[in-house]
């Protein structure tokens, strides 16, 4: 079977770990690169823990460093969102020695896309900014891109407002950017990832199953410090994995980005009012009990 | 000669102080009514300066209404680093005997806009909340008011922030229904217009020196030292007093020129909330533009302001009530 | 003499056209690249421009680049009752005798940063859409720009609302992204660049100068020229040609420090660069800001540019 080109572009992260983890399991996927954005930590934490996480999960990738804030706040107001001050609640992992890749993220994504011949994925989980940044800075990316599954987002209720999502609220004007690209997407709204929970219980005796010793520990530790909180950016991997994992319906969405009570919402035409065309696959339901065979399945893998 | 029949809208504040003088003293206006208006500070404060107001200068049977506590949509922000904890910068005058009556600014100025047949002119020297209330309760009103003046908005740069003036910022969403209700005539009377009047503090002690040094005179004094050590404290050793000039150009058509504009009111900038955008105003190289419904102040006769202040003080000085 | 190596990202245009001139024939500046940029016209047009008005005057040894189509968050409009149908109309000009290079603008921008042993000064004067692009992709480079002096904005007025200029009217958020870059930016305003006009009378000093670059430049201000006659402005602005102005001789202007930030979500004044000259707003000032030109200085300044060329 011929793999598929992938990039994960993401801010790890302890879901975003895991997100990781499931797309380095899966013999399917040739992970042409990881890219690194801010979000749940400054970009340069986000970086090293995208080394140190590729080193421990041996993932040989090139590892590309991304954006340090919104694509509307360049350089004086970087985000740091808290996940643990390094990302991944001080969670120490082995230093990785691989340097980051010479190229910024959107030079990467750009360059990814002209080897993969159309074929390239992305599965962005984290803000949208890098993907904006290389869709402004080459127009004919558009037309290089197979698919985009993101997650962020959400059809109903939202978790940095009462009706934003936090990827899409940390930068909506990029997500406007990507949303309005044209490139086919899916969206892993939060409305659909808080019910992919695999309880903290399962995971420990899941993980009895990884036989590396670093890689089980990280895991109990990771887990113990999410609690039984979901772990979102798994399900925009998994849905790319095992597309019918998940039910989708095609919707016109749109991000609103001057709204200071919704900013950051995704609008989701669920019921045709606008009468403007799908530019979305967006997530409306998910099974569960597939997400966790795939969770264990993933254990065995390392 | 009659009397021009007029309501001050109001929210004192020192320079509303000496408006509302500039008023008392002229024999061509016929105060009618003054409307408080929660803005310089908050309701209370600006409800009893103008009670003790109307005291001291004898404005006897001038009725006073009950106006608006907040703003329509906006929340509420006050000028005391300007004024004053009390509006009146620590001045105390005389507590007044009468109070405010219960009816509101609104039916008040419909009341006395039918009483004046078509003449009735309103100074509004505060947020337009009042205003804003009475078009839209009374549609028929904007066509019963001759003229309103408005001390408020900028034709260019602005106080609280660069293009946005205290009275216009503090209730925008007021302000534009009023500049777009159909009042026949609107008298924008900016920043850039009262800034014309901006003068060191020595050169209004000497325009105030009319007042006297009887009990006038010492209110007087007390409010100038007080504006001169705000002014000081903003880094400014000049200071004008916007109110004054509106109740002054009200009685006196060659103080102040106009030009005529479509003028709207941004509400919903993060930058310009509040900002008085002149359409035919200063810079402004676009030809096609709504149609004219304010009156932009443009230029002030400054001597003329002067010797109209200084008049009126000393018209006042003998007649105030302690 | 060190020649100061600058960027030119245009839309020409008539304005930038002699921008342009100024550029080419001023021993101050040395023109590296430039780049284009939908605007005053779409981009196919303000590229082809571009290249006829370098190829009329022999230069041909320029990369010149074509950059954005279309702008971050709303749609182009072009300003062709100024600068006509094919955005620069007017004078006959040939068809150029060169093309462009195949990098994109933000690619020729980045391509000549990296390999300059100096810092580049850019002057863009359309939209800010390829220097915000520039901006946000290349922030390890912008410690190699010594400063960015553009076209656009201003602190009272406006060309394209009551409030707004058209550049930083057409693309907003592109000019916010350029105004937080923390790079050192001169921006020439309306407040300046209106008093940058050329007079009838200096027009024909112009043609009579009789090289190429005069009798082009006076054609165009034939052109041009008209437009503002129509609109009852003293002379011919070269709003434009004011970005170069101030890299060459910033003393040719008077000049404000202030903040400058975007109005995006106005009703009546988005596009605004608001201008912060007092203070009030608390904000670090990120600008300095053209509130007045020296005139005659200025035509003078692009009077002995225009002898310089062919």
């Amino acid at each position: 079977m011929e793999k598929r080109p992938i990039i994960i572009d993401t801010d790890p992260g302890c879901d975003d770990f895991f997100a990781i983890m499931m797309a380095a399991a899966y013999e399917g996927f040739d992970i042409r690169a990881i890219t690194t954005v801010a979000g749940n930590a400054v970009v340069d934490v986000t970086t090293r823990n995208a080394l140190d996480i590729a080193k421990l999960l041996g993932i040989k990738t090139r590892i590309a460093k991304g954006a340090g804030s919104a694509m509307m706040h360049p350089f004086d107001e970087p985000a740091a969102f808290v996940h643990g001050l390094n990302g991944i609640g001080q969670v120490v992992l082995p230093r990785s020695e691989q340097k980051v890749d010479e190229m910024k993220a959107w030079d990467v994504i750009y360059d990814e896309a002209c080897k993969a011949d159309g074929q390239l994925e992305l599965i962005p989980v984290g803000p949208l900014t890098n993907v904006a940044i290389a869709l402004l800075k080459y127009p004919d990316l558009k037309d290089k891109i197979k698919r985009i599954t993101i997650m962020g987002g959400s059809t109903t209720i939202g978790n940095c407002l009462p009706y934003s999502e936090a990827n899409i609220f940390h930068d909506p004007y990029a997500a406007h950017l990507v949303f309005t690209s044209g490139i086919p997407l899916v969206m892993a709204g939060l409305d659909i990832t808080l019910t992919a929970l695999v309880p903290t219980d399962d995971i420990m005796k899941m993980s009895e199953d990884i036989k590396n010793k670093a890689v089980r520990d990280t895991v109990v530790q990771l887990a113990k410090i999410r609690g039984n909180e979901p772990f979102h950016d798994v399900v925009a991997v998994a849905s790319v994995i095992k597309e019918d994992i998940a039910e989708y319906k095609d919707y016109n969405v749109e991000i609103e980005y001057k709204s200071p009570l919704t900013y950051g919402r995704t609008i989701v035409d669920t019921t045709f009012t606008t009468g403007k065309a799908p530019n979305c696959r967006v997530m409306t339901g998910y099974n569960v009990e597939a997400h966790k065979t795939m969770f264990a399945d993933m254990m065995r893998k390392y | 000669m009659h009397k021009i029949p007029v309501i001050i809208d109001t929210d004192p504040g020192i320079d509303d102080f000496f408006a509302l003088a500039v008023a008392a003293a002229s024999d061509k206006l016929d105060i009618r009514a003054i409307t408080p208006v929660a803005g310089n500070q908050t309701y209370e404060k600006v409800c009893r300066n103008v009670e003790n107001i109307r005291q001291l200068f004898r404005m006897d049977g001038v009725r006073i209404a009950t106006g608006a506590k907040c703003p329509l949509v906006s929340a509420q922000r006050t000028a005391g680093n300007v004024h004053g904890e009390d509006g009146l910068g620590g001045v105390i005058l005389p507590k007044a005997q009468q109070k405010a009556e219960s009816t509101y600014a609104w039916d008040v100025i419909y009341e006395e806009a039918k009483r004046a047949q078509g003449r009735l002119q309103i100074a509004a020297l505060g947020p337009l909340t009042n205003i804003a209330i009475a078009v839209l309760k009374y549609p028929d009103l904007p066509s019963m008011i001759d003229k309103l003046f408005v001390m408020g908005g900028t034709n260019g740069f602005g106080n609280v922030s660069p293009y946005a003036e205290f009275n216009i910022w503090a209730d925008p969403h007021a302000a534009d229904i009023v500049f777009c209700c159909g009042i026949k005539t609107v008298n924008m009377v900016g920043l850039n217009l009262t800034r014309q009047a901006i003068l060191d503090i020595p050169e209004y002690r000497r325009v105030f020196s009319a007042a006297g040094d009887g009990p006038l005179g010492k209110i007087v004094t007390q409010l100038i030292d007080y504006l001169g050590t705000r002014a000081h404290g903003l880094g400014n050793t000049a200071m004008t007093l916007h109110d004054a000039i509106v109740t002054a150009a009200m009685s006196d058509d060659k103080l102040i020129t106009y030009f005529p504009s479509y003028v709207r009111v941004e509400c919903q900038s993060e930058n310009a909330f509040g900002q008085t955008v002149v359409f035919a105003g200063n810079g402004n190289r676009v030809l096609e533009q709504g149609e004219p419904n304010v009156n932009v102040a443009d230029t002030l006769d400054l001597e003329r302001f002067k010797s109209t202040l200084s008049a009126s003080l000393e018209k006042l000085k003998g007649r105030v009530a302690l | 003499m060190n020649k100061r190596p600058i960027i030119i990202d245009c839309d020409t245009g008539h304005d930038d056209a002699i921008a342009l001139l100024l550029a080419l024939g001023s021993p101050e500046v040395e023109l590296k690249a430039v780049t284009t940029t939908a605007g005053n016209n779409v981009v196919d047009k303000t590229f082809h421009n571009t290249l006829k008005v370098l190829s009329h005057i022999g230069v041909t040894d320029i990369p010149v680049a074509k950059g954005a189509e279309s702008f971050f968050f709303q749609p182009h409009k072009i300003a062709d009752h100024v600068h006509g149908d094919s955005g620069l109309d007017g004078p006959e000009l040939a068809e150029p005798s060169f093309g462009g290079v195949k990098l994109s603008a933000v690619e020729l921008i980045e391509k000549t940063v990296r390999e300059s042993a100096e810092k580049i000064t850019l002057c863009p004067m359309g939209p800010l859409t390829n220097i915000a692009t520039f901006v946000l992709s290349c922030p390890d480079l912008l410690p190699k720009i010594e400063r960015i002096s553009f076209m656009g904005g201003s602190a009272v007025g406006g060309n394209a609302s009551p409030v707004a200029e058209f550049n930083t009217w057409q693309d907003p958020e592109a000019a916010q992204i350029v105004l937080k870059s923390g790079v050192p930016i001169t921006m020439c305003s309306l407040d300046a660049t209106f008093d940058a006009y050329i007079t009838a009378e200096e027009k024909e000093r112009f043609r009579q100068i009789g090289n190429k670059a005069g009798i082009l430049t006076a054609e165009l201000l034939d052109f041009f020229g008209k437009f503002h006659a129509k609109v009852g402005n003293k002379g011919a602005p070269m709003h434009d040609a004011c970005a170069v102005a101030a890299v060459i001789n910033p003393a040719l202007f008077e000049m404000k420090r202030a903040n400058v930030s975007m109005d995006l979500n106005g009703t009546f004044t988005r596009g605004c660069t608001t201008t912060d000259i007092t203070g009030v707003t608390g904000r670090k000032q990120n600008c300095d800001v053209t509130f007045g030109v020296d005139r005659e200085a200025f035509v003078e300044l692009l009077y002995s540019a225009v002898k310089n060329l062919q």
